[in-house]
């Protein structure tokens, strides 16, 4: 609709569909890519690391380094802050592995807690040696690499939790969405458990939130929160709508509280959106990444008279998802699908 | 990255195999990293325009060549292995040469997805060994030593910024 187009750089993991892909925060040209056999339904998962190098016409030119094969489906990976050569990921049969990208074949750790699907894995930017994990147990848990147990468990929704993320901005500060319509935002230092209909302490405990975003009237699948504006996030699932909430009310020291002020819409995907992802580089500008098999970049608060909507990415013939931005690449984005495509454009 | 096949490194009962009836007889429809690098090269445009197909054979045998080359340490020519295909095409009828070799069929194609009916109804009639990418993967934790980090944590944009307005 609007924008240049660019051709995509393209890499194909056949028999893989894709889940979730992350940018090394370590090394500029270098992606992890999670995926799944047969759909996620049943069968193996398979990391890939790849590398993004200029290619013939200034095109990307992806190239597989490495890969790795898991029991069961990856649904999401996440670098290490504190390790160039080590990530983690989430899978399908509730297990959580580090891997060292200089070893072959097997993990260095893996941690088995969660009773269900893992479906994201988030490093804190902050508190390098940290990272949280969300389930449709309805649980985040908090880890480090060197602890063979959780440091922590959240008891963060009675349903699932589709993606829980740290603040970048503040540690002990994380955000999560779920099944249950809501976005939430926790402070890690202060444990409490909610009172109210619903929860008891015995048969559903549940974790006192900050903030509680009614966010939707049915599921949110993804949520990020802004790199420039602190208590900003953006969220997105089943309605097919992205909204950018302005959280600033938040009141740390208290639990219980419901708010955010819905500051804008972003209509215009015609399925579900699976995945969203703020700019590293600037303020307003949003990816995101939806069933309708298209990438979409938005800016969140255009000026009088422009679109919000920016650059529309089509080539991906499957569900679309995921996408990020490359960390220090401005405008270099990566969507990835069900059909097995990793495609990397200029915006 | 996958081991070299047996057939491709000349185990003892192809001891006297001839380069290219090693290159006749590599299993490039089962293997993985091959069906990759064409997959990639395909999505990169290369049959693009759907070419007539004298042509797409020709673009597709010179991805096997180059890829048997590389993996075997051999160096048969395009010319060797158009003839040697082609004349074994006519003797023995298996009708497409290397490219499409009959396939075990106990083995799953790992490289062909499934659609979803196909994949419900392996699940529905219990032939879960037909599924592809449905093997065992070893549960064990690897005990080679990992790496040492040696790069220091690179600032985010974001945090770049911060610094600057601060200043």
């Amino acid at each position: 609709m609007s924008g240049p187009r660019t051709l995509p750089g393209v890499l194909q993991t056949p028999g893989f569909a894709h889940y979730s892909l992350a940018w090394s925060p370590f090394h500029t040209t270098r992606i992890a890519l999670a995926s799944s056999a047969n759909f996620g339904l049943v069968g193996n998962g398979r990391l890939h690391l790849v590398s993004v190098a200029p290619g013939p016409g200034g095109l990307p030119a992806l190239s597989l380094d490495k890969q790795y094969e898991t029991q069961d489906g990856l649904y999401d990976v996440a670098w290490s802050e504190i390790h160039e050569n080590q990530l983690v990921t989430g899978s399908g049969d509730g297990s959580i592995r580090l891997w060292d990208v200089m070893l072959n074949d097997l993990p260095i750790r893996a941690w088995q807690e969660h009773t269900r699907e893992v479906f994201s894995v988030d490093w804190s930017n902050i508190k390098k040696d940290t990272f949280a994990s969300s389930s449709w147990d309805g649980m985040v848990k908090l880890w480090t690499p060197e602890h063979p147990r959780s440091l922590s468990t959240l008891h963060a929704h009675l349903s699932c939790v589709y993606q829980a993320l740290f603040s970048p901005h503040q540690p002990d500060i994380l955000a999560t969405c779920s099944t249950d319509g809501t976005v939430k935002i926790f402070d890690l230092r202060a444990p409490a458990y909610a009172q109210g209909p619903g929860t008891n302490n015995f048969t559903h405990p549940i974790s006192a939130a900050a903030l509680t975003v009614p966010a939707s009237t049915t599921e949110v699948l993804t949520l990020d929160w802004n790199k420039y504006r602190p208590f900003v996030l953006a969220s997105a699932g089943v309605d097919k709508m992205v909204k950018v909430w302005d959280c600033r009310m938040i009141k740390i020291a208290e639990t219980g509280n419901v708010g955010g002020v819905c500051e804008t819409q972003l209509l215009g995907h015609e399925y579900a959106v699976r995945k969203v992802q703020w700019s590293p580089h600037r303020a307003d500008v949003l990816a995101t990444a939806s069933y309708d098999m298209t990438c979409r970049v938005w800016n969140t608060s255009p000026a009088a008279g422009r679109a919000q909507l920016m650059y529309i990415h089509d080539p991906h013939t499957e569900f679309v998802v995921g996408c990020s931005w490359s960390i220090y690449e401005e405008g270099v984005l990566a969507s990835c699908g069900w059909d097995s495509k990793l495609n990397v454009f200029h915006v | 990255m996958s081991a070299i096949p047996d057939s491709a490194t000349g185990s003892s009962s192809q001891a006297q195999s001839t380069p290219l009836e090693l290159y006749a007889s590599y299993p490039f429809a089962t293997d993985e990293t091959y069906q990759q690098g064409l997959a990639s090269l395909i999505a990169g445009g290369a049959l693009d325009g759907d070419p007539p197909p004298d042509i797409k054979d020709e673009i597709l045998r010179r991805t096997r060549v180059f890829y048997f080359n590389r993996v075997t340490g051999n160096s048969i020519l395009m010319d060797e292995a158009r003839d040697y295909e082609l004349s074994h095409r006519e003797s023995n009828d298996t009708g497409a040469g290397v490219i499409s070799q009959p396939m075990d069929e106990s083995t799953p194609d790992e490289t062909r997805v499934l659609t979803f009916a196909e994949l419900q109804e392996l699940i529905e009639t219990g032939k879960v060994d037909q599924i592809p990418n449905n093997k065992i993967i070893p549960e064990a934790i690897n005990d080679a030593t990992p790496s040492e980090s040696k790069t220091p944590a690179r600032k985010k944009p974001w945090e770049v910024e911060t610094v600057e307005m601060a200043e």
